[in-house]
């Protein structure tokens, strides 16, 4: 990794900070455009650009209230921390051609690292709030959780054994020739699912689902239910862009620059996973537990034995 | 490469605190303070008999004891990945043999119902 | 704008066409909304829990009632709206826009802030209990032990959800005995609903109205399975039905509707969950529902699968059925019987 441009801390925060605003917010809009587009309503850009803004100029000046007796301290920390990690999940992600804010060698480690904080803090984020229903989402999404983890880890390994590294720019780089969405198939599929279990969206919305009134976020009021929001956002984000760098080739592409296919191919994922939620049931967990160790596990094993008779 | 962690965390710290801060200062700037029945967990109206907290009974137990037995696991893979190309076939097969033990345990699990909730 | 629905006797099934209109967002928790609505005639014994709902609204909140009149009165500062949907959403535009222009001009709480018990001041640290069991730390008991069908004691949360919880058909409460997120004990309320006499004198409704009442009921449930994009076009649909003069185009978008319902995968999720003797499982209700809808569009028939499930019937099947399952499943198998559907859904309000 010689003609790596590492970004200075604090140009690292800059870049990070404003891909993930920046992507939140694409991430609302395109979540109601999709959303118009399936409920037959009429498409409109202005609409959906418009109506969060909107939404979160009143949002922000809206009661936070509490509960009886809340862990006030985890209820704070829980958002703060799941950004946190959709922060630290992305700084791992080469964003350009060489271009990485935490060029660490043990990119997927971090990156397998973040992800699996973040099953904490959403946890604590549904038990912070000492309510029967959040606390309830609390519990079933970590039993939700333990299944889709396993999955992420075997398919960032496969995609790590032809690179002969665990960092993502090696990944990108050992792409040149062809792409790992058709070397090892079955990677992006089975990331798709995880990315879909740690941002709780469409069909493995366990936790902050309608069946409880909102789950985790039910208690949240204005800026609290906004800051947990937007993470989650940001969190798509995050792992949008590595599903883009592990299995898209991240910044290789002809013509365009490198950092203009990374973002494309980021938005691409992005709208597979908000299509997913509109277009797929919510799982119930039991199922899913059930369907993830005695289906999607052996389909990862599998993924590894393809990547690694392919590398040999 | 300490560089690099360095930078990693920053970036963790400043999107946590940004977070943090947003939340504290909306808590502490609000002109509402909750009054009573605002507190009462939002249940469609009428109020819980007891607090939320107790000694929940999960129904995965035996699921997250399979799941540790893989994670621990995981941290062999991590080295064996990067020299996977270097160890050739012998490489495959030592962790085809491992996984397939692991697997063992995993269908052991599932004829035992782990799987299961109810 | 985020709307939180509480409905009434008589207001729900207009609630859930007010999903098909993209002005309003109808949210799952007061806690997120801005407006809360108040449909139909809120029953005597519900009244307290429709104004706890009301506290629950952040600040600074609006009030609209729709077609509520005998509540109304009780809702200080409420925008009282007879018309139809067009004129909600009016009502509602006109409320948020009020609060965005000054947030002072809230809906003032209804209930008196007083904690639910004693327990300042009680107790080495005035957390309102003293030793390990008794008392009431922090304003509200502890959850005590219960037996569990394994022979373990186990903490048992009892709890009532609805009458104006999302998920659940309007107006129903149900109060729970769970042990982890398993079900001990299920008993529906009927008491507040005027008991089984309501359901008995049903008129029986034209073609046109079994399919809209059905709609509605199918907008309800793929919100609560997590599609509610697909849930704004049931809506939408419904609220088509009446005076509709091409049946047949609304019966080919009703297909279109129920094909794309069936990819998502909802039926096999259901699959085995909620069995009901004499109905199957939840997956087969929502398929003879489906199909019953389009047959009601097409043919003008009155499928009898449409017929909702009777409160008194209900109360008993859901105490043999709920017992058991997980909450997520006891949720949506009272949603696939459409439980107090013909009580609440039917008709338009007066």
């Amino acid at each position: 990794m010689s003609d790596v441009v590492s970004l200075s801390p604090m140009l690292g925060v800059a870049v990070i900070g404003g891909t993930l605003a920046i992507g939140a917010y694409g991430v609302v809009v395109i979540d109601r455009l999709l959303y118009a587009a399936v409920a037959g309503w009429p498409l409109s850009l202005a609409w959906a650009a418009a109506q969060p803004a909107r939404e979160v100029a009143t949002v922000i000046r809206r009661q936070p209230v509490t509960t009886e007796a809340p862990d006030m301290i985890l209820w704070v920390l829980a958002p703060a921390a799941y950004a946190g990690l959709a922060a630290t999940a992305l700084s791992v992600v080469p964003l350009g051609p060489g271009v990485v804010v935490a060029d660490v060698r043990t990119g997927i480690v971090v990156f397998g690292a973040a992800e699996a904080l973040a099953i904490v803090a959403i946890f604590l984020h549904g038990w912070a709030p000492n309510s029967p229903l959040p606390m309830i989402a609390g519990y079933r999404f970590v039993g939700v959780a333990l299944s889709y983890e396993l999955l992420s880890m075997f398919v960032l390994i496969a995609a790590a054994l032809p690179a002969e590294s665990l960092s993502i720019g090696a990944i990108v780089e050992s792409q040149q020739g062809l792409w790992n969405v058709v070397r090892q198939p079955l990677g992006l599929p089975l990331f798709l699912v995880v990315t879909a279990g740690v941002t709780f969206t469409g069909p493995l919305d366990i936790v902050d689902a309608n069946d409880i009134a909102g789950g985790g976020a039910a208690e949240d009021s204005g800026m609290a239910h906004l800051a947990w929001a937007a993470a989650r956002a940001a969190m798509l984000v995050a792992f949008a862009a590595a599903a883009a760098a592990v299995f898209l080739g991240g910044w290789i592409g002809p013509v365009l620059p490198g950092a203009m296919w990374m973002a494309l191919k980021t938005l691409a994922v992005v709208v597979t996973v908000l299509a997913g939620r509109h277009l797929l049931a919510r799982v119930r967990p039991e199922r899913f537990v059930r369907l993830a160790w005695t289906v999607l596990l052996p389909l990862a094993f599998l993924d590894l034995a393809i990547a690694g008779a392919g590398s040999l | 490469m300490l560089g690099a962690f360095l930078s990693g965390l920053t970036v963790t710290c400043a999107a946590a605190l940004f977070t943090a801060g947003c939340v504290i200062l909306a808590r502490r700037s609000t002109r509402y303070p909750s009054t009573a029945p605002q507190r009462v967990p939002a249940l469609g109206g009428f109020e819980p008999e007891t607090h939320a907290w107790s000694r929940f009974h999960v129904r995965y137990y035996p699921m997250a004891l399979l799941f540790i037995a893989f994670e621990m696991e995981m941290m062999f893979m991590y080295p064996w990945a990067v020299v996977f190309v270097e160890e050739g076939v012998t490489a495959l097969v030592e962790m085809g043999m491992f996984l397939a033990i692991l697997a063992v345990g995993v269908v052991y699990g599932w004829r035992e119902g782990a799987f299961r909730w109810q | 704008m985020p709307v939180f629905a509480a409905a009434g006797v008589g207001g729900w099934g207009q609630t859930q066409e007010l999903r098909g209109v993209p002005e309003l967002r109808l949210v799952t928790t007061p806690r997120h909304a801005s407006v809360l609505l108040v449909t139909g005639t809120v029953p005597e014994a519900h009244l307290v829990a429709v104004q706890r709902v009301h506290d629950q609204v952040p600040h600074p909140r609006a009030v609209v009632t729709w077609r509520a009149a005998g509540t109304a009165k009780r809702m200080p500062g409420a925008t009282y709206v007879t018309g139809d949907a067009a004129a909600v959403v009016t009502a509602v535009q006109r409320a948020w826009s009020a609060l965005e222009a000054d947030p002072w001009s809230t809906a003032v709480d209804q209930l008196p802030d007083v904690e639910p018990n004693e327990w300042r001041g009680i107790g080495p640290f005035g957390q309102g209990g003293e030793g390990m069991m008794g008392g009431t730390p922090y304003g509200r008991p502890m959850a005590m032990t219960g037996d569990d069908p394994d022979g373990l004691a186990l903490d048992e949360l009892r709890l009532t959800l609805g009458p104006f919880l999302d998920a659940l058909p309007a107006g129903l409460v149900l109060d729970v005995v769970l042990q982890g997120e398993v079900l001990r004990e299920a008993t529906l309320r009927l008491d507040a609903l005027g008991g089984t006499a309501a359901d008995a004198t049903l008129p029986s409704e034209p073609s046109s109205a079994m399919a809209r009442s059905g709609l509605r009921w199918l907008a309800h449930a793929l919100h609560v399975e997590g599609l509610d994009a697909l849930a704004a076009r049931a809506a939408a649909l419904a609220s088509r039905v009446t005076g509709a003069t091409d049946r047949a185009a609304l019966s080919r978008h009703a297909d279109a509707l129920m094909r794309r319902v069936r990819r998502t995968g909802v039926l096999r999720n259901l699959h085995d969950v909620g069995v009901v003797p004499g109905s199957g499982d939840a997956a087969h209700r929502w398929r003879e529902r489906m199909d019953a809808i389009v047959c009601a569009l097409r043919d003008n028939q009155m499928p009898d699968a449409l017929e909702p499930t009777r409160l008194d019937t209900a109360r008993d099947l859901l105490a043999d059925a709920l017992p058991g399952s997980t909450l997520t499943a006891a949720i949506s198998t009272i949603v696939s019987l459409d439980v107090g559907g013909a009580r609440f859904g039917a008709g338009t309000l007066r």
